[in-house]
């Protein structure tokens, strides 16, 4: 997140980018790097919209975020939270477990974050935001790439003539610029480093699968006889 | 005892489904044996010598109708998948209809990527095919019980899927049963890995 991006956009997309499926995504936005200049106000409009977030029952339509799909995943989520506190980082929202019957954890949001939290150095397969401030977006590019992984990555600023430039730097198999990572039938999907290998979904997708045929037909040749003419 | 330990673990037949919204079951399923996984494959092997030989167009047909079963049953499959794993059921319909998506988008663009590429050389005609490869066989996660398979499947062919998402899968079997593609099913039995200490069915059948 640049020092230009638009705070709300940029709240906004955080939401959906952590919270859709409870946080269970592999490409669910997992680390936020936020340069120093903007970091106070991101964290207070990503903490406004996480409060608004309605836990509870998934069958009800007005539900904003259900459990977590096992124990397991609950005591996980919570160990690397518990991490994350014993070793200095804030609980600016949520940090626990939600009292409702069923595996539920309660949206959370760290701050103070470092390197040395299983936050940053695991996957948060759960609904749980750290975020980095960092001192500006060439640092935040390199911190995002300080990852054995590389599925997919938002950047959130106003200066779209350098999308392009910015995305190039990423070392991720997606890159969006002002939006959450999604997927899309028309869009190849995957990543780089340990995040895979190869792609699903678009042309690229389904050549993945097939024999990619070299076909050569010559024609018999008899003796004396000319080539055929190319068709 | 170690040895006892163990053939429990390969005498489970079956798992179950636990809603996480309550921590309660909503039902059990049978694990297949190594030789049931390997009659599918076998089946599906077969399947695929009429279904790779269909016109691309007539397989997108398929998808197409596909699509129409997946609209009509949204909310029934919606339910299923957040009982299963606890989705909102927003994102659970979403998610159907996300499915339905991608067998259009396959069905209307699919044939045209298979066109083959024209490439000069010396041969008198040469260019580059896409043809079919055989049984493609995936192990996908729960976390996206229907796009995770539909995904996949819809430009390719057949598939697996983890046991915690059983109904969501049976469910899809039989939209796909719906959409009349001939012989061309997904496996109505949940394979575990590792969990019978069976030696691997793709063993052999592998090219």
């Amino acid at each position: 997140m640049a020092g230009d991006a638009d705070l709300d956009a940029a709240a906004n997309g955080a939401v959906a980018g952590r919270f859709v499926n409870c946080g269970q995504s592999c490409i669910a936005a997992k680390r936020f790097f936020v340069v120093d200049s903007a970091v106070d106000e991101f964290l207070t409009k990503f903490a406004q919209r996480m409060r608004r977030l309605r836990v509870g029952d998934p069958l009800d339509p007005t539900t904003d975020v259900g459990p977590l799909v096992s124990e397991h995943q609950r005591d996980e989520i919570e160990s690397q939270v518990k991490d994350a506190v014993a070793k200095g980082a804030k609980v600016e929202v949520g940090g626990k477990r939600s009292r409702r019957e069923g595996w539920y954890f309660e949206p959370t949001l760290l701050s103070h974050v470092t390197k040395a939290m299983r936050v940053l150095r695991e996957e948060t397969f759960g609904p749980v935001a750290p975020v980095v401030a960092v001192p500006n977006l060439h640092t935040a590019i390199a911190e995002a790439n300080d990852s054995e992984f590389g599925l997919g990555a938002s950047i959130w600023t106003k200066d779209l003539a350098r999308a392009d430039e910015l995305a190039r730097e990423i070392e991720s198999g997606m890159v969006f610029v002002n939006g959450a990572v999604k997927s899309d039938p028309r869009m190849p999907f995957g990543g780089v480093k340990h995040s895979g290998i190869g792609r699903e979904l678009s042309r690229y997708g389904l050549l993945e699968m097939v024999n990619i045929k070299t076909v050569e037909v010559f024609p018999a040749r008899g003796t004396g006889e000319a080539a055929q003419p190319v068709e | 005892m170690p040895s006892r330990r163990k053939s429990r673990a390969a005498k489970r037949r079956t798992f179950d489904v636990i809603n996480p919204a309550t921590g309660k079951a909503l039902a059990s399923y049978p694990i297949a044996t190594a030789p049931q996984v390997r009659a599918k494959v076998e089946a599906a092997r077969d399947a695929f010598r009429s279904w790779s030989r269909l016109d691309p167009k007539e397989r997108a047909a398929y998808l197409l109708r596909f699509a129409e079963v997946l609209r009509k049953h949204k909310d029934g499959y919606a339910e299923t998948m957040t009982l299963e794993m606890g989705k909102v059921i927003r994102e659970s319909i979403a998610e159907v209809e996300k499915c339905a998506w991608a067998a259009e988008y396959f069905g209307e663009n699919g044939p045209g990527f298979l066109q083959p590429e024209l490439v000069a050389t010396d041969a008198m005609r040469s260019y580059i095919a896409f043809h079919p490869r055989g049984v493609l066989g995936s192990i996908m996660p729960w976390n996206f019980p229907m796009w995770q398979i539909v995904r996949f499947a819809v430009p390719h062919g057949r598939r697996e899927a983890r046991e915690r998402v059983a109904a969501v899968w049976v469910q899809l079997r039989d939209s796909v049963s719906r959409s009349g593609p001939p012989r061309w099913r997904l496996p109505d039995r949940r394979w575990r890995p590792n969990d019978c200490n069976c030696p691997d069915p793709l063993s052999g059948l592998r090219r």
